[in-house]
């Protein structure tokens, strides 16, 4: 009996060292493929003048939707800057989203805000509209108030208002690069059957902010903060471009986002009470729409268009991270029939599966795997040569990543210019493996358990806000 | 686990810790590479500028600087002369290209222009524009061949720029056969031509039978305000059954503000399809003639919302008649989405022209 559970726990283990050998194989392929993207897109880039194709008469309309809930401290400073982007032509759709504090009441006060009547273009199903309001001082700036629905709810009562050609979704708090708009709406003037688009987000923690923009690029002073940072740039620089070389792009961050607004009609709008509203409509986006236009594509760019405030504390990150592990699952189980469907090619073949295995289920895979691997260490069931293998493959798999992030990065945005900045990226590059990703691996598989134990909720995460 | 397959193991281990001191060598190594770069830039900016300054407020042969700047600096120059190019203007704009014209250069672009290698071509073709001679045009055409649309887009862009308006049918041709370009792309490639094109779409659209490029050219004219094109237009209108070519050659109707369009304008403000009624609306708002008011206060009436909304902003703006009839449609509670929507747009008209 002894014998058996020893075998059993032997070829778990291997199972397990396989496991972390794959996923860093796949990053490597991917990253590979990422490379190729990144060089071709810069290189077009070089001879494009965005702004003077944009100075043509025919250009795409843009609605902003910045759902705000709660967000008096900072709602001020954010419409400013939004008013200040470079587009020709755009609209700055503010939801109020039934929020308990003054957001309304500044934003009436301080826009100048006169109410008019109500005129939905679009019929997405959505709370009650209170009341709707334009600005005398900036005319593309719109004001509306709804009964509390969540994100989702908000978003769709400004695809309902809109009758731009594309809509941004921006979060309240993020801070948005002034020529962001012309480059995220390139994609839709050079390929037609670009449905949506995506931009890289960075974190905005430790920069230097002024009147809504970020002016410096620093680090941010607080270590957890600084993993992230080498995290972000490994999921946007890796991950979404590599997945777009494969048309398999599944998530588009909520921060900043781009959508063809009759595309969006056409799937209802964004999914009410789901936790993970931004990946959730960008799968179901693939699924519906592709089944009608094989050719339609969710595009990214890898321009870094949009900063964002990462958590500070164990506390918030840990609600964070099991937000998005929760609104993953929803996302991946509401559309099971993407899973190895030959229809969606590589998306349905690679990409989805990819997700269920490495996203889904491998925060229980991971964890268990540890857990196992610990009690047959003590219990003398594995070599320590074969502990040494194992703990090499996850840990030096995860610096060579880290590291080529910081390469990526380093050819091309080069957005940390000082050479301190270098030598701290390099550092976190390797820190982050010990400790960080562990901690991180902790609450998503915390997410994973209380998903699947029915504790569905989003919960609330604070945010310090940015000091200009 | 054996000894032979751990030391495999062990083996992968250890190349996988090389490969990351290698990339940390990797990340320094870009730093000081890029450091060095930026430093011998601004050396030849602080080192250059003061003497292209003053050979642009002097007669001196352009040859004798450009002689005297290595080739090994030339990534810089251009770097240099391309951001001066954009944004000088006049008598300081034409010396700066006889830095191009008339010296050394102007052979090397032609050279490099034939290269395989893509950067150099797009550079080359980029600095072409400002050397207006046939020579350099035929050389472009011979570029629109090639399976890179960036040199595509760069090469139609130099040729815009010299005005090459006797190409435009052959660039369309090219266009057409290249099935990843889409119209807004050829769009703002073609827009950077100046109205002499004009004419010569016209002609082509008798004989064009793509949809796409009819669509490409209905565009333009409409950018142009053509109006010389009306009759064709109004040709393509009553005999396509194109939703698209409709809709953008009822824009072209409103844009060239012809009263020759009254009756087709009239005909199209009942079609079956909204956003076709919809352009409709919108031409007649602009044209705002008389004997189309009745019709444009009925469509507030319309059954779809978006006919509603186009009605009454077409309204507002038409004439007086009509504006005082949304008035009264505002004021009118029996109509309940009417009363709506010229509330809405009355106010936000009024509120935005106060400002």
């Amino acid at each position: 009996m002894t014998e058996i559970l020893k075998n059993i726990v032997q070829y778990f283990n291997y199972f397990i060292l396989l496991y972390f050998l794959a996923i860093g194989s796949i990053y490597i392929l991917l990253s590979l493929l990422s490379f190729f993207n990144l060089k071709r897109y810069l290189n077009n880039q070089a001879f494009k003048d965005l702004k003077d194709v944009f100075k043509l008469k025919k250009y795409k309309s843009i609605s902003l939707i910045v759902p705000a809930y709660n967000e008096e401290a900072g709602i001020y400073t954010s419409v400013l800057a939004l008013l200040q982007l470079e587009y020709p032509e755009y609209k700055i759709i503010v939801v109020n989203d039934g929020s308990k504090d003054q957001t309304l009441d500044i934003l009436k006060e301080k826009f100048n805000a006169i109410e008019v009547p109500y005129l939905p273009f679009g019929n997405i199903p959505t709370e009650k509209v209170n009341s709707v309001y334009i600005c005398k001082n900036y005319k593309n700036l719109v004001i509306v108030d709804k009964k509390n629905g969540g994100k989702a709810d908000a978003i769709n009562v400004g695809i309902n208002i809109s009758d731009s050609d594309l809509i941004i979704v921006v979060d309240a708090d993020s801070i948005i690069e002034r020529d962001s708009l012309l480059k995220i709406s390139y994609p839709f003037v050079e390929n037609e059957n670009v449905i949506a688009v995506g931009g890289t987000v960075r974190i905005a923690n430790g920069c230097q902010i002024n009147k809504g923009y970020v002016t410096s690029v620093e680090l941010p002073k607080s270590w957890l903060a600084k993993f992230q940072v080498v995290e972000y740039i490994r999921a946007f620089m890796f991950g979404r471009n590599g997945f777009q070389i494969m048309d398999g792009i599944l998530i588009i961050s909520g921060a900043f986002s781009c959508f063809k607004r009759s595309e969006l009609i056409k799937v209802n709008g964004f999914l009410k009470n789901c936790i993970g509203e931004d990946m959730e409509i960008i799968v179901r986006m693939h699924r519906q729409l592709r089944k009608e236009n094989p050719q339609a594509l969710i595009s990214f760019i890898p321009d870094p268009v949009c900063w964002t405030e990462a958590p500070e504390s164990k506390k918030i990150l840990g609600l964070q991270r099991k937000r998005w592990q929760k609104g993953t699952i929803v996302s991946l189980l509401l559309h099971k029939q993407l899973f190895f469907n030959t229809h969606y090619g590589l998306l349905g073949m690679i990409v989805f599966p990819y997700f269920v295995l490495f996203e889904m289920l491998g925060p229980i895979i991971e964890a268990v795997g540890y857990l196992v691997f610990f009690v047959s260490l003590i219990f003398g069931m594995v070599s320590l040569n074969f502990a040494l293998v194992l703990f090499s493959a996850a840990i030096l798999y995860g610096i060579v990543l880290s590291l080529l992030s910081v390469i990526f990065e380093e050819l091309t945005f080069r957005r940390y210019s000082r050479l301190s900045h270098l030598i701290e990226l390099f550092i976190i590059a390797v820190l982050e493996n010990f400790g960080y990703r562990q901690i991180t691996l902790w609450y998503r598989f915390k997410g994973t358990l209380e998903y699947f134990l029915g504790d569905r909720k989003w919960g609330h995460m604070e945010k310090k806000g940015f000091s200009s | 686990m054996s000894t032979g397959y751990n030391f495999y193991i062990l083996m992968a281990l250890f190349v996988l810790l090389q490969v990351a001191y290698f990339f940390m060598a990797c990340i320094f190594l870009l730093r000081a590479v890029n450091f060095f770069r930026t430093k011998r830039q601004e050396k030849f900016i602080s080192k250059w500028q003061d003497l292209i300054f003053s050979y642009l407020y002097s007669k001196d042969n352009p040859q004798n600087l450009i002689s005297l700047i290595p080739k090994s600096k030339y990534k810089y120059l251009f770097s240099y002369l391309r951001t001066f190019l954009f944004n000088l203007k006049g008598d300081d704009l034409n010396r700066l290209k006889q830095l191009i014209t008339e010296t050394s250069l102007r052979e090397y672009f032609f050279n490099k222009a034939d290269k395989l290698n893509r950067k150099d071509r797009v550079e080359a073709i980029y600095f072409l524009k400002y050397i207006n001679t046939e020579e350099t045009v035929n050389l472009l055409i011979r570029n629109l061949n090639t399976p890179s649309e960036l040199v595509f887009r760069t090469t139609v862009e130099s040729l815009a720029y010299l005005n090459a308006y006797g190409k435009i049918n052959l660039i369309l041709d090219v266009a057409k056969k290249r099935k990843n370009l889409t119209s807004d792309s050829i769009l703002s490639m073609i827009l950077k031509f100046d109205k002499s094109i004009c004419p010569i779409l016209t002609e082509r659209l008798d004989t064009e039978k793509s949809t796409k490029i009819l669509l490409i050219i209905i565009t333009v004219l409409w950018h142009f305000k053509y109006a010389e094109a009306l009759k064709k237009i109004l040709n393509i209108l009553f005999y396509s059954g194109d939703k698209a070519l409709i809709i953008e050659s009822l824009r072209y109707l409103g844009e060239v503000e012809n009263l020759d369009s009254i009756n087709a304008l009239r005909f199209f403000l009942g079609h079956s399809k909204p956003d076709i009624r919809v352009a409709a609306i919108e031409a007649v708002g602009k044209i705002g003639d008389a004997s189309l008011e009745d019709y444009i206060i009925k469509k507030m009436l319309d059954p779809e919302l978006e006919v509603k909304i186009a009605a009454a902003k077409a309204m507002y703006k038409c004439s007086t008649k009509t504006e005082y009839k949304l008035f009264e449609y505002a004021k009118n509670p029996s109509r309940q989405i009417e009363s709506v929507i010229a509330q809405r747009i009355i106010m936000e008209k009024r509120i935005l022209e106060n400002d």
